[in-house]
């Protein structure tokens, strides 16, 4: 195994000479910038190689129209006992509405695939495919440090960079960014996502793991004890929960008083 | 002919926030200079690279007017449509707004547009221009209100460095990517790197003339968007 390759695996298991070893390089911000990447990228490939598969695919394996009906009639049929007050003829009326317009939006999304466009849709599925691959290694949704991405990485670090500060931190911009990567390794775990159930229980597992190495990382980076660098990480998203609570309390009050002013 | 100290080298130093990058640049014979070059040629490139990636992904795209044909063939199949249909009034009204959608949203959301992203050629080097002098020049006036020590010139030069993370639109040049918001906070960060070299301030002075000018800048916004709305009850308020 590589050296490179060792010093992040050591990072991923808490080891902190290997924290020290990025925080020592010059080039620490692009090490870390490099990990991320890459874990993104590995997390991403089977959903790639399912885009490439779809891309090349004849049309008739693409789930049909009648395939999808077939759903829509078996959920409208548990849907039943919750709407039991309406009259039988009215819940067929509604329910007949409801397949013509999910029929007619079906139909109207066949048409639009099947339209040409001047790049063959071979190609245009491929391009998809390798777009939303790279896109998913720089942005990604979700809760901060729940996934490997640029957007995470750099975008809830500053906030954590600066809730470090406020608590002691001696740490460079740099050295924090470098060793925080180290939480993208436990991430690759993601990849296998598309495994039911294992895969989901995987990446709570690469979660929690990645949030550990994240807190160990701030620890060694800003030279603060392992409780502060805890602060620090979870600081940012408490402050952003609390500045919601507010705001939604705020917008709860306006609304009781104007509708109090509207009844008077 | 003054020194050139820009290189392919620096920029990549400086968006991968080395130090000596910024420092490097603070200490040329004139910083502004090399940073109105950086900052122009890293606009028209990226916007270059994005013109191919926005042409590919309207080449791959189907023309819009068939799209817009065969939505309106498959409004027509809906279970509302014959009742609103019915009434000439409320149709004409439809269709009036359906025109006007589809000349607003497919640009609000990213629809394939080559004529745009070939005008961005020009337009993000003057944007990246406009905006970097009026943040060097306010996080300048910041750093030297918190007793820094740096010149305009230098803090222009270095803050140009921020313009580094550009880079990534350059990424564009895959059709369907998408950047998302890295690049404005991988740029504070460069920005706060630019200021902390040439102004030689604390970590907290030097967030803060880093940070206030974007502060500025949501003033000017809220200030320009309520004269926006006044203006605009007071020319609905007024009788015909």
């Amino acid at each position: 195994m590589s050296a490179w390759a060792r010093t992040w695996l050591g990072a991923a298991l808490l080891r902190t000479a290997a924290f020290k070893q990025l925080l020592g390089r010059r080039d620490a911000f692009f090490q870390g910038f490099l990990m991320v990447i890459l874990a993104a990228l590995i997390v991403g490939l089977p959903a790639l190689a399912r885009g490439v598969v779809t891309a090349f695919q004849p049309r008739s394996n693409i789930p049909t129209s009648d395939e999808i009906m077939t759903e829509i009639d078996r959920g409208m049929a548990q849907f039943v006992p919750f709407i039991g007050a309406l009259p039988a003829e009215a819940r067929q009326q509604v329910f007949a509405q409801i397949k013509q317009d999910v029929q007619a939006v079906l139909a109207m999304i066949q048409e639009i695939t099947n339209l040409n466009s001047t790049i063959p849709p071979p190609i245009r599925g491929l391009l998809q495919a390798v777009g939303h691959w790279a896109s998913r290694a720089l942005v990604d949704a979700g809760l901060p440090l729940t996934t490997a991405a640029l957007g995470t990485w750099l975008g809830y670090g500053i906030w954590v960079m600066l809730a470090a500060k406020l608590l002691g931190g001696k740490g460079t911009l740099a050295g924090f960014f470098g060793a925080s990567a180290a939480y993208a390794v436990p991430h690759v775990l993601s990849f296998f996502a598309f495994v039911p159930v294992i895969g989901a229980l995987l990446g709570l597992v690469g979660f929690l793991w990645g949030l550990t190495v994240y807190v160990r990382a701030t620890a060694v980076s800003h030279e603060l004890t392992v409780a502060r660098a805890f602060l620090a990480v979870i600081l940012p998203i408490l402050l952003a929960i609390v500045l919601a609570l507010i705001l939604l309390m705020v917008y709860i009050g306006f609304v009781v008083i104007f509708a109090g002013a509207l009844h008077r | 002919m003054g020194h050139r100290t820009l290189s392919l080298r620096l920029v990549l130093a400086a968006l991968f926030l080395d130090g000596d990058a910024y420092d490097r640049l603070r200490d040329d014979d004139n910083p502004f200079i090399e940073g109105l070059f950086l900052v122009v040629a890293i606009g028209a490139g990226t916007a270059l690279f994005a013109f191919v990636g926005r042409l590919l992904t309207w080449a791959s795209s189907p023309p819009l007017e068939a799209i817009k044909q065969a939505v309106w063939t498959g409004l027509q199949q809906m279970s509302w449509w014959p009742g609103m249909a019915a009434s000439p009034v409320a149709l004409a009204a439809f269709q009036r707004n359906w025109d006007l959608g589809w000349q607003v949203f497919p640009r609000l959301f990213g629809a394939p547009d080559p004529a745009g992203a070939a005008l961005n050629i020009l337009v993000w080097p003057v944007a990246g221009i406009v905006g970097w002098l009026i943040y060097g020049a306010l996080s300048h006036l910041f750093a030297r209100l918190f007793g820094g020590v740096g010149s305009l010139n230098q803090t222009l030069g270095t803050t140009a460095l921020a313009y580094t993370p550009w880079l990534l639109r350059g990424l564009g040049v895959v059709p369907f990517l998408v950047i998302g918001g890295v690049v404005g906070t991988w740029q504070l960060v460069c920005r706060y790197k630019a200021v902390r070299s040439v102004h030689r301030l604390s970590w907290g002075r030097s967030l803060g003339a880093t940070v206030l000018p974007l502060a500025v800048y949501a003033l000017f916004s809220f200030l320009v968007s309520a004269i926006v709305a006044i203006a605009i009850v007071v020319i609905i308020g007024r009788p015909a």
